[in-house]
């Protein structure tokens, strides 16, 4: 599988010397859905923002799509016209006044003209959901719907990868429920998806890699299912095992089932697995 | 209802309607009213006014009633103004005693500028009530852009109306979290608690102005917002164009006939 991005020696200090990334050498591969843990303040969204271009290393390579990235202008367009960003807090993001100009925002940015712009609007807002508040004005959405807005104006814009920064925070089991369907969707399109979260169940469900942040630097990546079974890692980032990761290994202990030729990331999948016994 | 303009140029029958009509309708019924001179001529613009905003519009006659409170204090304390004068000696139709032998005293002549005076601020007032009740702003700053108006002012509207929710909802919060802890309790803890409430507000602004940014950023943005309007219709601009003659010709008729 094809590396999108590759980050090699990467360092990162903010302006009071603090240093937020040390020595990050990771790949993100394509079409692939990929969790950055880590406890607060371990450097996962001072890492998106290096992803999406924002911030600029202090020092270390940035390699997308093979290409080494100088921050040119040219450079910067390029990488966030592929790379989208969905920030963790919608208020943050959202700055127009109706919904419409707001997914519309970085589709006109692209140069698109008014019935391309309407066409894109009108995908992603399907996708996300929103087409019902079009005109709305954004100060009268509720969290969730604030949220799917933000992912609509990202998804606007076509990105190959899209960056989540801690997408189900602060939202109920229906909404979370709701972006889970609708990175489903963005997976099978072969969209790549980098998402941050706190949420380990939603996180083993959703994702094939995961890279663990810890105190600025990378102490694991590789696939989920290994992840949970370093316990030194996962005791070191400060992280809790999926229930459905302890309960199928704890079934598979007891000789209730028998090693599957998958492991169960939903609850859903290891019923059909006790159903098939 | 809190943000009331807002939901009422969201819900309007005429959000749609082309937004270069409205406004030249919108201009129209401003210039009639500041050139006004007289009482049937500026009651008729404000008449109209009421009529698309309410009736064509749709917008709640109560609320819009009150939105009348605030300028109408102002208003009424300028009517009172105009219409009072100080004299040596008792004169016109009301007469008070000032101080010294002198009389706060209106006359007839007076009274009627004074009620010319505030017809001429409620007409206008209720022309740009219009505009603001049936068109939302990205629509205004889209018309303003294409007036070639210039960027600065276009874009700082734009980000200045979004703040103004982001911070007021900021507002609410810190209020409800000071007075869940006994802020507010007494003069001196409001005065603090209002201090720090602002302080606060003012340090949030900061801080979401440079995330705000990196989000504009993160899209492409080279520091040049495009706005770009879908509500401009043909017809409709048409139909505003004739309802503004219309009314122009009354008005002149109305400026000229009746006195």
């Amino acid at each position: 599988m094809k590396n999108i991005i590759e980050l090699k020696n990467i360092n990162f200090s903010y302006a009071d010397k603090t240093e937020a990334l040390k020595n990050i050498n990771i790949n993100i591969e394509e079409g692939k859905t990929t969790v950055i843990l880590g406890e607060n303040g371990a450097g996962k969204s001072t890492l998106f923002t290096i992803l999406n271009g924002i911030s600029k290393p202090s020092s270390g390579e940035y390699i997308f799509n093979g290409n080494k990235v100088n921050y040119s202008k040219k450079e910067l367009y390029n990488i966030r016209k592929n790379i989208g960003i969905v920030f963790q807090e919608p208020d943050n993001q959202i700055f127009s006044s109706s919904v419409y100009d707001e997914i519309a925002f970085g589709v006109r940015n692209l140069g698109y003209n008014e019935n391309e712009v309407k066409e894109f609007v009108n995908k992603s807002a399907v996708e996300t959901g929103v087409t019902e508040f079009f005109d709305k004005p954004v100060h009268f959405l509720s969290y969730g719907q604030k949220k799917r807005v933000s992912i609509a104006s990202i998804l606007s814009m076509n990105p190959s990868v899209i960056i989540f920064d801690e997408p189900s925070a602060c939202l109920d089991n229906k909404q979370t429920e709701r972006l889970y369907n609708i990175y489903e969707n963005l997976n099978k399109k072969g969209i790549t998806l980098i998402i941050s979260t706190h949420d380990m169940d939603f996180a083993y469900k959703i994702s094939e890699n995961a890279i663990v942040l810890h105190e600025g630097t990378v102490i694991f990546n590789g696939k989920t299912e290994d992840l949970f079974k370093n316990v030194e890692i996962v005791q070191k980032a400060g992280l809790k095992v999926p229930a459905i990761h302890i309960l199928y290994n704890k079934l598979v202990e007891k000789s209730i089932i028998k090693n599957a030729d998958y492991t169960p990331k939903s609850i859903d999948s290891l019923i059909s697995i006790l159903n098939s016994l | 209802m809190k943000y009331f303009i807002e939901y009422a140029a969201y819900t309007s029958k005429l959000k749609n309607k082309d937004t270069r009509g409205k406004a030249l309708f919108a201009l129209i019924l401003l210039l009639c009213g500041i050139l006004g001179n007289n009482i049937f001529s500026l009651s008729f613009i404000f008449l109209v006014s009421i009529y698309f905003t309410v009736i064509k519009s749709g917008t709640p006659i109560i609320k819009y009633i009150k939105m009348y409170i605030s300028p109408a204090l102002f208003i009424f304390m300028g009517i009172i103004a105009v219409s009072a004068n100080i004299y040596s000696e008792r004169t016109g139709i009301i007469c008070l005693p000032f101080f010294a032998d002198k009389f706060i005293c209106t006359t007839e002549s007076s009274i009627h500028r004074g009620i010319l005076t505030g017809l001429r601020a409620f007409s206008c007032i209720s022309s740009m009530y219009f505009l603001i009740l049936t068109t939302d702003i990205y629509s205004i700053t889209a018309l303003f852009t294409k007036l070639k108006f210039p960027q600065i002012i276009t874009e700082l509207m734009f980000l200045i109306y979004r703040f103004i929710f982001v911070l007021t909802e900021r507002r609410d919060a810190i209020i409800i979290s000071q007075k869940s802890r006994l802020g507010y309790e007494n003069f001196k803890l409001s005065i603090k608690s209002l201090a720090m409430m602002f302080s606060s507000v003012f340090i949030i602004s900061m801080t979401k102005v440079s995330k705000i940014y990196d989000s504009l950023e993160s899209r492409c943005f080279d520091g040049k917002f495009i706005f770009s309007d879908t509500k401009y219709n043909k017809k409709d601009f048409i139909y505003f164009i004739l309802v503004s003659i219309i009314v122009l010709t009354i008005f002149i008729f109305m400026e000229v006939n009746l006195k």
